[in-house]
Order: structure tokens, then C-alpha cells, then sequence
């Protein structure tokens, strides 16, 4: 549709013009704040927040490498798992709710947009399901084992991660699935393929793009979550680095240190987020 | 006969995965508004029915107030952000679209703890704005407002575009047009951005932590708190499960009148 307007006389200025707010308020409140997250990074402690910078180089990142590396570990084991347990979850419920006449449909649809903004409720509703006395007991009593084998362990954190963020998980490959006409799959049923072999040979390899992307996009946002691990996995597993970042800012002012460990955050998720773009031919 | 047996087991399980997975997906929230209503015994749970709502204290409904009128402004300002180059990247070509389109897009995948440190420090040193209402408001749009862009950008792309030819051929300055035709065709859009940055901003509480202070209450920071703190008490339960009613009722009104037509621009 470009070129609208394109004989008006209004149009060749006003563009640059109208955009000139929103670039000003993109560079103060997400440029500079990134830039600086990479300034403070070579300060000592919070010198730079009381106004006389003193820079140590690579200090902050020694430290990083010699006492958080256990961090660094579990921020990209945790999300990679709940991304793969997302894949085995997600794949099959966007394929039902794009493909077929399903009950509660809307129940789903309306189901997926809850984990979307809360990962307060989720990460406090499982810690109360998890602990004794919640839903879990029926679990424990029916395999014999005390909720400290679950809660406060990886597996808990996964899986609180897994719930975070199924619903992007599912909007990637069902708007992927929703590409793929479905007279293809109906074609290789004509001519004789089973629907196991169908499913393998034509859906999956045309939604890889919308899986990968979703993959991506889920380990992007798990990289992020604060709440779950802090509360699901306890001080060992729940060691990821927000959860450090948080405690080195807020509690003991070392703001160099934490900086540094958000610039490592930010270099990930940068990363995860380009390769996503990739995938789904964003900037293409 | 064999058949027959083979299609009731796929049917079968593929109840049992919807069920699970429903179940999986909603048992969190639930199970919030149950431990709100019962109290925990070691001979077992009992049913205390709204003692717990009574003990909350008038500090925390005053938070509430505070966190809707944030939100509020959150979604605001997040119109007047988002509007201008979401109507242009979806009608007009130029140098370097795609780039600003990531930028545009790219805040959404910051992580909050990322936000909060860079805006916290970039607020004590340069813009004195750390604790005030302005800056809560200024920090929380950062990271929301490609949540109203990508509805914004969804609805212009849908737009018909004869409607505005057929404003400009009547005599229509681009201002007029913008006023009386695009914005009240794309309602929905605008709509759905509001509400989605709404929900977004009352329940964030990471980044209100690092540039909110002490100086304003919100919900979200204070029920956070509350969690960490005195994560076994009913209260808090009862707590979390009026933010969570809040948060229902915004999401059920944004399901009822527009469906999930604009969550499918979220996926790129």
C-alpha cells in the first residue's frame, strides 16, 4: 500500500517530522539506558550513580566470570529445557486449535492469554501447589516422596518456565500453521500417505520456521523471569542471573558487578531476539 | 472393528492432552482464589470463606487506586507513542524502515531487570525523575509500548485504503483525515493496544522496584513484597487474587468484544 498519499504535499516532511517524538523518547528511556547499563559495567560499585565514576576496566567482569559463572549456567540450562518441554506442549495444542474442531476451544484461547502477563500468579499459585498441603500432596502421597524433592529443585523451575511461556509458543506456530494451506496435507492423504507420514513429511517441515521462532522466543523470555525461579527454585536452583542482578542492585549497591551481569543478560537476549527476527523474516 | 478402536483412542487421547494441558495452564491462578478462601491446619484445610479479604489493610487499596491510575497513563502515553510510527511504517516506504521497526519492536524483548538498572541509574544521574509519578510512568512505557504498537500496526495494515483516498478526494487535510476517518475505523486496534498495555502495567512489578522508590504505592511492587515476605499467609493470597479479579476482568472484556484477532500480530 505505499504511496498512498504520495501526491500530497504534506507527505514528504511530515513523516521525519511526526516520527521525531517517538525517536526522542526511544533514545532517552531505551538507548541510554542500555548504553549506560554497559558504562557502569567498568565502574566501581555504585560510584557511578553518586556522580564520580571510577573506572576499574574489566574488574566487574573477572568478578562476574570467578563468582557467577553458576548463574550464567543455570540462566541458559533453565529456559533451553522449558523452551523444549514449550516445543513438546505447545506444538501439539496450536496444531488442534488451528486444524481442528476442538471443545473449549475458546476456554484455550482465552487460557492462553493468562501466563501471557502474570508470572507473579504463576510462580505464586505453583509455590502453593508445590508446598505440602497444596494440590501436589496427591502426587507425593501417590510416589511416596516429600515435596522437597520437587519443589526447590530445576525441575520445578522448568516447569513453572514452561507454563510462563507457552502462549507465545503456540501464537508463533499457529500463525505459522495458519500459512500452510491445508489442502497439501489433504493431498498427500489422497494419495495414499498415512496421517502419521503426512504429518511428518509435509506439516512438520512447513511450520519448522514457526517452531524455531517460537523456540527462540520462549528462551528470549524465560531469560528474563525473576519471580519463578526465585520462588520455585530457592537459593541453589533458583541461581539464575536476574535473580542475581536484583540482589546485587537492591540490597548490596554493587551496581558495577550487576551491570556487568546485565550486559552478559543483554548480549543473550539481543542475540535470541535477532535470531528470531531471522527466522520469521522480520527484517526481510 | 480395529479401525473403530484405533480412532476412539486418538480421540481419547486427545481429550486427555486438551484436559491436562487446560488443567496445567489455569490450576496456578485457581489455586490462588482457593488458598485465598481456606486456611491451612496440619489435621487438614478448612474453609474460612472471606476472613482473609477483611484483613487486608486500607494502604493496600490505595495501591490499587495508584497502580489504575498508572496504568491508565501507561496506556496513554503509549498511544501517543505508538500511533504516529505505526501509521507511517504501514503506509509510507523510506530509508532504513526496517531497522526502526526493530527498535520499535526490540524493548518488548528487554528483560525488566535490564530496564530497571539502566532506567534507575540513567533517572539518579541525569533526569531526577527516580520516585516520581512522571518517571514511573516514562520507565514502565519503555518496555510496553510495542504491546500497543503491534495491534496499532495490525489494524492500519487491515485499514481499506479508499476510505482515505475518499476523505482526500472530498477536501480532507492529512490532520482531518487522521482525526475523522483512520482513528475511529481502527478502534479496535486502539482498544486492544490499551488494554493489553494496561493489563501489562498493573501487573509489572520488577520495574516499579528499581524506578518507583518509595514514594508511590503500586499493587503489583507491594503484593510482591508481600510474597517474599509472607508468602504463607491468607492475606496474601486474598491479596493476589484481587489484582488477579482486576486483571480477569480486563483480559474477559478485551476476549468478549475482540477475540484473539490482535494477539496473532504478536507473532511477527
Amino acid at each position: 500500500m505505499p504511496g498512498v498519499l504520495k501526491g500530497n504535499p504534506y507527505s514528504n516532511y511530515i513523516i521525519y517530522l511526526a516520527l521525531i517524538p517517538t525517536i526522542i523518547y526511544i533514545t532517552l528511556f531505551w538507548i541510554m539506558p542500555i548504553v549506560h547499563i554497559f558504562i557502569i559495567s567498568l565502574t566501581y560499585k555504585d560510584s557511578f550513580l553518586l556522580g564520580s565514576p571510577v573506572f576499574v576496566d574489566g574488574e566487574n567482569y573477572e568478578t562476574v566470570f570467578a563468582m557467577y559463572r553458576e548463574s550464567i549456567k543455570n540462566s541458559i540450562l533453565l529456559p533451553f529445557s522449558a523452551a523444549v518441554l514449550d516445543l513438546v506442549l505447545g506444538y501439539p495444542l496450536a496444531y488442534l486449535l488451528v486444524r481442528k474442531r476442538i471443545l473449549f476451544k475458546n476456554v484455550i484461547r482465552a487460557s492462553l492469554v493468562f501466563p501471557y502477563f502474570g508470572d507473579l500468579y504463576i510462580s505464586y499459585g505453583l509455590w502453593n501447589m508445590f508446598l505440602p498441603g497444596g494440590l501436589f500432596d496427591i502426587f507425593y502421597n501417590l510416589f511416596g516422596i516429600s515435596y522437597r524433592q520437587i519443589l526447590y529443585t530445576p525441575y520445578a523451575v522448568i516447569f513453572g518456565l514452561s507454563i510462563f511461556t507457552l502462549p507465545l509458543m503456540v501464537l508463533y506456530v499457529s500463525s505459522n500453521l495458519q500459512e500452510v494451506d491445508p489442502v497439501l496435507e489433504e493431498a498427500a492423504l489422497t494419495l495414499g500417505a498415512s496421517p502419521i507420514k503426512s504429518f511428518f513429511k509435509i506439516t512438520l517441515p512447513l511450520t519448522l520456521p514457526g517452531a524455531i521462532a517460537g523456540f527462540l522466543a520462549c528462551f528470549g523470555w524465560n531469560l528474563g523471569g525473576y519471580l519463578i525461579p526465585l520462588l520455585l527454585g530457592g537459593i541453589e536452583s533458583g541461581n539464575v542471573i536476574t535473580v542475581k542482578i536484583v540482589y546485587l542492585t537492591l540490597q548490596i549497591h554493587n551496581y558495577g558487578v550487576a551491570a556487568a551481569l546485565a550486559v552478559i543478560l543483554t548480549l543473550m537476549t539481543m542475540f535470541t531476539t535477532y535470531l528470531t527476527f531471522k527466522v520469521t523474516k522480520f527484517l526481510k | 472393528m480395529a479401525l473403530r478402536n484405533k480412532i476412539d483412542m486418538a480421540l481419547l487421547a486427545k481429550i486427555i492432552y486438551l484436559i491436562l494441558i487446560i488443567f496445567i495452564i489455569i490450576s496456578p491462578f485457581i489455586f490462588i482464589f482457593y488458598r485465598a478462601v481456606t486456611y491451612r491446619r496440619p489435621t487438614g484445610t478448612e474453609f474460612v470463606g472471606l476472613k482473609f479479604f477483611y484483613q487486608i489493610t486500607e494502604d493496600y487499596w490505595k495501591a490499587l487506586g495508584n497502580s489504575i491510575i498508572v496504568g491508565l497513563l501507561v496506556s496513554l502515553f503509549d498511544f501517543a507513542i505508538a500511533f504516529p510510527p505505526a501509521y507511517i511504517l504501514s503506509k509510507y516506504e523510506f530509508k532504513y524502515k526496517k531497522l526502526f521497526a526493530v527498535i520499535l519492536v526490540a524493548p518488548m524483548f528487554t528483560p525488566d531487570v535490564v530496564a530497571g538498572v539502566g532506567l534507575s541509574s540513567v533517572y539518579f544521574r541525569y533526569y531526577r525523575l527516580y520516585g516520581t509519578l512522571l518517571g514511573t510512568v516514562l520507565g514502565l512505557a519503555s518496555t510496553s509500548y510495542p504491546m500497543m504498537f503491534l495491534p496499532l500496526l495490525v489494524s492500519i495494515k487491515n485499514l481499506d485504503p479508499t476510505y482515505e483516498e475518499a476523505a482526500k478526494t472530498l477536501g480532507a487535510s492529512p490532520p482531518q483525515t487522521i482525526l475523522r476517518v483512520v482513528l475511529p475505523l481502527i478502534g479496535p486496534g486502539i482498544f486492544s493496544g490499551f488494554l493489553l498495555t494496561f493489563v501489562w502495567s498493573i501487573n509489572n512489578y520488577l520495574l516499579p522496584l528499581f524506578i518507583t522508590g518509595p514514594g508511590i504505592d503500586l499493587l503489583a511492587v507491594k503484593l510482591y513484597s508481600d510474597i517474599r515476605w509472607w508468602g504463607l499467609l491468607g492475606r496474601v493470597a486474598a491479596e493476589a487474587s484481587i489484582l488477579q479479579l482486576v486483571t480477569f476482568g480486563v483480559m474477559l472484556l478485551y476476549l468478549k468484544t475482540l477475540g484473539t484477532k490482535y494477539l496473532s500480530g504478536f507473532s511477527f
